[in-house]
């Protein structure tokens, strides 16, 4: 295969390939990480009791990003979304796009990798330097980027169950230990407008649906990657819906606006007696998967984007300057609550102009640019 | 080996053998253990805080059987003995009282497995927001620590507190706050709950009213009667508050009552009957105990094992800016004990002893919500909770300003009770009729 035919197939997809379960389990947790951190919380700032429809409307919106990639994808058989975008657009605003890629990639994982680092610092180990946290969890992202999708999947299908069982459990005892019966009451919470507005804006919320485009060539049939997105945000959207319930009913406004880390603070709460408490050193366990996993597929995906920009085969050889700058670039909030504020309005509120916007322009060029060479040949 | 999977290799050893330790290294043997926290106000605008602080190795020597000496007993603690030492700093916050603690005492005290934070009642009367600030935002402090006030000083409470049949006063704290949540004579809030109750527009916190008990023996045989009735019924035995508590022996410190707050002051105190009361009427009301008068010999009380049948319906009605709740409450009951002849479980006596129960429970009911909500302001039965949920935003729910309205709710209160099982008999004790009555 030319060089030319694998920049097309994304630099990885040669050797790799990945099934629907895997490819769910790492949507999933690269979705629905952010449950994690700060993001229960923003949310709530948002839409006060109704901080659970903010987040579903946007779920709802979400998708269409996914079917702007899907058209283009079908546009350009067997090619990833980097590799049709550059066939669309051109060599030149084609790389212009594709860095509009790595720009969101590269800024979620540094963005999420300092949220991650700075909470391990704040909740359990407060004498440890957050350069040191960061780095050690960087370590395991490089590693993991570094052996590929394929390993990604595997491991992501191997831990997203107890992720998803241990967070359910978590939610449920929260739940169980205390909540607020009318916590979602008035139901427009801010006010329908406002709802409605930042529904619309946080539309970005499963902009790393992204990933499905860079992988695209790895899965063996068109339908699977098809079926792997549905189940992805099917997933995706019950996880973060439900996150945001379970922390309204423990959490009623206006204290949910308040909590620095919300679902650690749903695990301290818990108490069932004298034997079941302390439940947050199962969550921690959770909580450092998932940041490692989801900060590897953001490591990935940026180091895919960089690999078909500069036309170079091996995106491995990427991850080690690519992790210095993310871990420089972690380092740049001058503190937790800038990093949460960037994540919230800047990726959260600018986003859906990557992973919903830019998709359906490039679609858009494809079409009129396939039209025009019809035109042009018939004339 | 590749040179890679080498490198590798070398990375996962260095990284195993350094973040196990790092920075955080604390080992139990360098800490102690706080079980309790007091706050009393300081001389100087600031705090007195109390650490009650567990002495393993005394603990070690008693759960052992170590206190035979002067104890009853393998786990039996001796009066001498007690496993646990009391520190008082005084300081503007709990996390600098805690760094001063460093400068007397070896290990470094350790909050992480405190059970309970007693706040004293002049800090209470003040407010105890500037306490709480610490207690929801520093890590050591856990939410679910339970919250309760001392009637007088915090630190003479904790002094107090020496369990005779537990060598661990954490677990003793423990054991009161599981058997209180059955009896519903005490409120079980933990700084989670009293913290989002404090927060909650017009909603009222409230906490365990704890008290070192002042009954002398003197007073016990002839004593102030807490509740002067005028029938010869014998008083009901839960209207004593923390500290006023007819007994003797047993651990010096007593639980009985709430502390209600409006806002973050407190505003008056509940005795362990409305406390059961404001449970019955806001749910959430377990098998209890309750002696309710005799309806046909007022000079005696039957005791009831009551329960929730059902959750209490709360139906509220907003008419501008009045709000008005008709309260419903289902309960029932097993018979504990007829001290009379009469039989109860007869259909017409069950009758009358249900109306007569349902009676008593509307009137105290009324009585409660009058005190807590007409006279306090103080909504502890999440009728604001329910509230808002009429409202179609929180703008319009804030504006509403339901803190300032709460005192101006009227309110119905409409028992559902049944008796459902009349106990292991089915009859009242008989005796024999005296020689003169025959």
């Amino acid at each position: 295969m030319g060089i030319a035919a694998q920049m097309r197939k994304g630099t990885d997809m040669i050797q790799h390939n990945v099934g629907v379960s895997g490819a769910v389990a790492m949507g999933v947790i690269f979705i629905a990480a952010k449950v994690f951190l700060a993001f229960p919380r923003t949310m709530a700032e948002l839409g006060a009791q109704a901080a659970w429809l903010i987040v579903l409307i946007a779920c709802l919106v979400s998708p269409i990003g996914w079917w702007g990639i899907r058209a283009l994808l079908r546009q350009h058989p067997g090619s990833s979304l980097l590799g049709a975008t550059e066939a669309a657009l051109g060599p030149v605003l084609g790389s212009v796009a594709n860095l509009m890629y790595f720009t969101f990639f590269f800024f979620t994982t540094f963005i999420v990798l300092r949220q991650f680092g700075a909470n391990i610092v704040a909740t359990v180990m407060p004498r440890t330097p957050v350069e040191a946290s960061i780095f050690v969890l960087l370590l395991g992202i490089a590693y993991l980027a570094y052996l590929g999708m394929e390993a990604i999947c595997r491991v992501s299908w191997l831990f997203g169950p107890f992720m998803l069982i241990g967070l359910a459990a978590l939610l449920a005892g929260g739940y169980y230990t205390r909540h607020e019966t009318n916590a979602l009451m008035p139901f427009w919470g801010s006010g329908m407008g406002v709802v409605l507005g930042w529904g619309l804006v946080k539309s970005s919320l499963l902009g790393e649906l992204l990933i499905f485009g860079i992988i695209a060539p790895a899965f063996r049939k068109a339908d699977n990657l098809n079926r792997a997105v549905t189940w992805t945000i099917i997933i995706s959207a019950t996880v973060t819906v439900l996150s945001v319930i379970a922390y309204t009913f423990a959490f009623p406004h206006p204290a949910s606006t308040a909590i620095g880390f919300p679902l650690l603070e749903v695990s301290r709460i818990i108490i069932g007696g004298r034997w079941l408490q302390r439940l947050e050193s199962v969550f921690l366990i959770i909580w450092v998967f998932s940041a490692v996993i989801k900060l590897g597929v953001g490591l990935y995906g940026a180091a895919q984007c960089v690999a078909q920009v500069i036309g170079y085969p091996n995106y491995r050889h990427l991850l080690f300057p690519l992790a210095i700058l993310i871990y420089s670039c972690s380092l740049i909030p001058s503190n937790l609550t800038q990093a949460v504020s960037w994540d919230a309005e800047i990726l959260r509120n600018y986003g859906w102009t990557v992973s919903i916007l830019l998709p359906w322009v490039t679609w858009l060029a494809s079409e009129l640019r396939g039209k025009g060479g019809e035109r042009h040949d018939a004339s | 080996m590749t040179p890679a999977k080498f490198l590798y290799g070398v990375i996962l050893v260095v990284v195993a053998a350094l973040t196990p330790g790092c920075w955080d290294r604390r080992e139990p043997e360098n800490l102690a253990w706080v079980a309790a926290i007091g706050v009393d106000k300081g001389p100087q605008n600031d705090y007195l805080f109390t650490f009650q602080v567990l002495a393993p190795r005394a603990l070690a020597g008693q759960s052992s059987g170590g206190s035979g000496s002067s104890g009853g007993g393998p786990g039996i603690v001796g009066k001498e003995q007690r496993g646990f030492e009391v520190y008082a700093v005084e300081a503007p916050d709990v996390v600098s009282a805690l760094a001063i603690t460093d400068g007397f005492i070896g290990r470094r005290l350790s909050l992480l497995h405190a059970k309970m934070l007693i706040i004293g009642e002049d800090v209470a009367q003040e407010g105890v927001t500037p306490v709480l600030a610490a207690a929801t935002r520093f890590q050591e402090f856990r939410r679910t620590m339970v919250v309760a006030i001392s009637r007088g000083s915090a630190h003479d409470l904790i002094e107090h507190v020496h369990p005779r049949l537990e060598a661990d006063p954490a677990f003793w704290y423990e054991l009161m706050n599981l058997w209180q949540k059955e009896t519903s004579l005490v409120p079980v809030h933990r700084i989670h709950d009293f913290v989002i109750n404090l927060e909650q527009p017009g909603l009222g916190a409230s906490a365990a009213l704890v008290g070192i008990n002042q009954i002398t023996p003197e007073e016990l045989k002839q004593g102030e009667d807490p509740m002067p009735t005028d029938r010869g019924m014998p008083p009901s035995p839960g209207m004593a508050l923390a500290g006023k508590l007819k007994r003797t022996g047993g651990d010096p410190v007593d639980f009985a009552g709430t502390a209600v707050f409006r806002g973050d002051r407190l505003a008056g105190f509940l005795t362990p009957e409305e406390t059961r009361l404001t449970r019955a009427l806001r749910g959430g009301f377990m098998r209890t105990p309750w002696s309710i008068e005799d309806p046909l010999d007022p000079s005696k009380r039957l005791v009831l094992m009551v329960r929730e049948h059902r959750s209490p319906r709360k139906q509220i009605r907003r008419q501008g800016g009045r709000v008005h709740i008709d309260f419903r409450v289902f309960l029932e009951a097993d018979i504990a004990s007829i001290p009379s002849t009469l039989n109860y479980t007869a259909p017409n006596k069950r009758s009358l002893l249900e109306r007569s129960v349902e009676e008593f429970v509307e009137r105290e009911g009324r009585n409660v919500l009058r005190r807590t909500l007409n006279e306090w302001g103080a909504d502890l039965f999440r009728i604001g909770n329910q509230l808002q949920g009429t409202f179609a935003t929180n703008t319009e729910w804030m504006a509403f300003e339901w803190g300032q309205r709460v005192k101006e709710a009227t309110f119905t209160v409409d028992v559902q009770f049944r008796v459902r099982r009349h106990g292991l008999t089915t009859k009242p004790a008989q005796h024999p009729p005296e020689e003169d009555e025959r």
